[in-house]
């Protein structure tokens, strides 16, 4: 009876061990998942833009009838400016990320998307010439929802 | 056996301990600046969020360079004000404030002034304990050589989104937050000063377009006002959002034009948005920013 005890706390305390550890390994990977190696090609990919800001993003695989997961972001966009929006993958991972963007928060009319469903075309980037000063919707996923882990990059022309 | 036990149950008790110990130092280091009643009561994330609906210090200065109303000086706040600041709050508004003269400047090709701009901001750096994200020497040497311009933008604008990175993941975001009012705040008054001196429809309509800033202002304000300094900024800002009551703006949608230009997909909007504002109301709006700014950069004094 005192060993079939025994032998069940140490089974306990083991298993603690490797949940504590996996984790942390897990949360490391999900928070950063190689971020700074991202943002050094991202920032190589600016050219004649400004980066306004960058948006990591991880998604684990879609679940089989599960919806695809997406990170939305609302920013405001200024009317006479130029911006430019585009994704860098971890290959580590399946996931390749689309960047969309829409007209507004309730994401009324696309206006423009990474990735076209219709001809099954990605473009390496989505430059935008805005129009109207105003809320707009971004809105990051990757395709058929694979597991996948990028930064999305919002820069702005600055001085032309 | 016995022994085993005790081996592995200690570890997962050090490990705990250590764990703790670390999230104890991490959480003195914040609270050295942030004082927990004060605290802001909305997670990070929602925080993060809605900042992006605020603009960004070049973004702003960029504006009204593109405005081509020709360089002012008198428009800045001044140098010798950045020491005044006595708080994070009324600092990281001024560095928000400082962010777009030294915008301007740069993208007016004024470096004469940009290494006293440079300066001010590293009073307030320190004072906010970020001055280790401002290359400060580099940015100095850049702004003595007349063709690096567009480096001293890239590095400034950099330091700035390090800083703001920084604040946020200190759970300071809301100091970034006020960066971000601050640098509108300046902005909106340029765009005032210029419409007075060199109106235009174009003009009017970008001072009617922030009533939209305004209201993602108060947005993040509604959120924060626990603490009692947003809660006064939130009065502050009252009058002016009155005056933008006033402001209509309709938005018509059209369809987007799209082409590929190698490998990269150009979209250009169609829609059309119509801004409709007084006179009355663009006398309105001058007199709250410019008292409201007053206030906030202690210009006056």
């Amino acid at each position: 009876m005192k060993t079939k005890f025994k032998k069940t706390v140490y089974l306990f305390c083991i298993l603690c061990c490797i949940y504590i550890i996996s984790s942390s390994f897990n949360n490391s990977k999900k928070g950063g998942c190689g971020k700074e190696e991202l943002m050094t090609e991202a920032n190589s990919k600016l050219k004649k833009y400004t980066l306004i800001q960058d948006f990591p993003f991880y998604f684990k695989k879609k679940k089989k009838n599960g919806d695809i997961e997406y990170k939305k972001q609302i920013v405001t966009l200024n009317r006479g400016v130029k911006y430019k929006f585009y994704t860098i993958r971890n290959t580590e991972y399946d996931g390749v990320p689309i960047v969309s963007i829409y007209n507004n928060e309730k994401q009324e009319f696309l206006l423009g998307t990474t990735y076209n469903v219709t001809l099954k075309k990605f473009y390496s980037e989505l430059e935008f010439e805005c129009k109207t000063t105003g809320n707009y919707c971004l809105s990051f996923c990757f395709q058929d929802g694979l597991e996948g882990c990028a930064v999305g990059v919002f820069a702005s022309m600055i001085k032309e | 056996m016995k022994k085993n036990i005790i081996i592995a149950l200690s570890g997962i008790i050090l490990m705990g301990c250590a764990d703790s110990s670390n999230k104890t130092t991490e959480n003195d280091l914040i609270n050295q600046t942030t004082d927990k009643s004060q605290a802001v009561s909305i997670s990070r994330d929602v925080l993060d969020e809605m900042m992006q609906t605020l603009p960004s210090p070049i973004e702003t200065a960029n504006l009204i360079t593109q405005s081509k109303a020709g360089f002012n000086k008198e428009l800045l706040i001044p140098t010798k004000s950045s020491e005044n600041f006595p708080d994070k709050y009324s600092q990281a508004l001024a560095l928000g404030g400082y962010g777009v003269d030294l915008g301007y400047l740069n993208l007016n090709n004024k470096i004469l002034y940009v290494v006293e701009y440079l300066e001010s901001i590293n009073t307030i750096s320190k004072e906010l304990k970020v001055n280790q994200f401002l290359d400060f020497s580099v940015l100095n040497n850049l702004a003595k050589n007349r063709n690096n311009v567009d480096s001293l933008i890239e590095i400034s604008t950099k330091n700035f989104n390090q800083i703001d990175e920084y604040l946020r993941t200190q759970n300071r975001g809301d100091l970034s937050v006020l960066i971000l009012i601050g640098s509108w705040v300046e902005g909106l008054h340029m765009f005032n000063h210029i419409a007075q001196e060199n109106p235009s429809e174009e003009i009017n309509k970008r001072i009617g377009e922030q009533k939209i800033i305004i209201d993602n202002i108060y947005a993040i304000l509604n959120k924060i006002e626990n603490v009692d300094y947003y809660k006064g900024l939130k009065i502050k800002l009252m009058g002016l959002k009155n005056v933008y009551s006033k402001v209509k703006i309709s938005y018509v949608y059209q369809e987007p034009t799209m082409k590929e230009v190698n490998g990269e997909l150009v979209v250009e909007d169609n829609s059309k948005s119509v801004v409709e504002l007084t006179k009355a109301d663009l006398a309105a709006i001058d007199k709250e920013i410019t008292s409201l700014r007053e206030d906030l950069f202690m210009t006056n004094n």
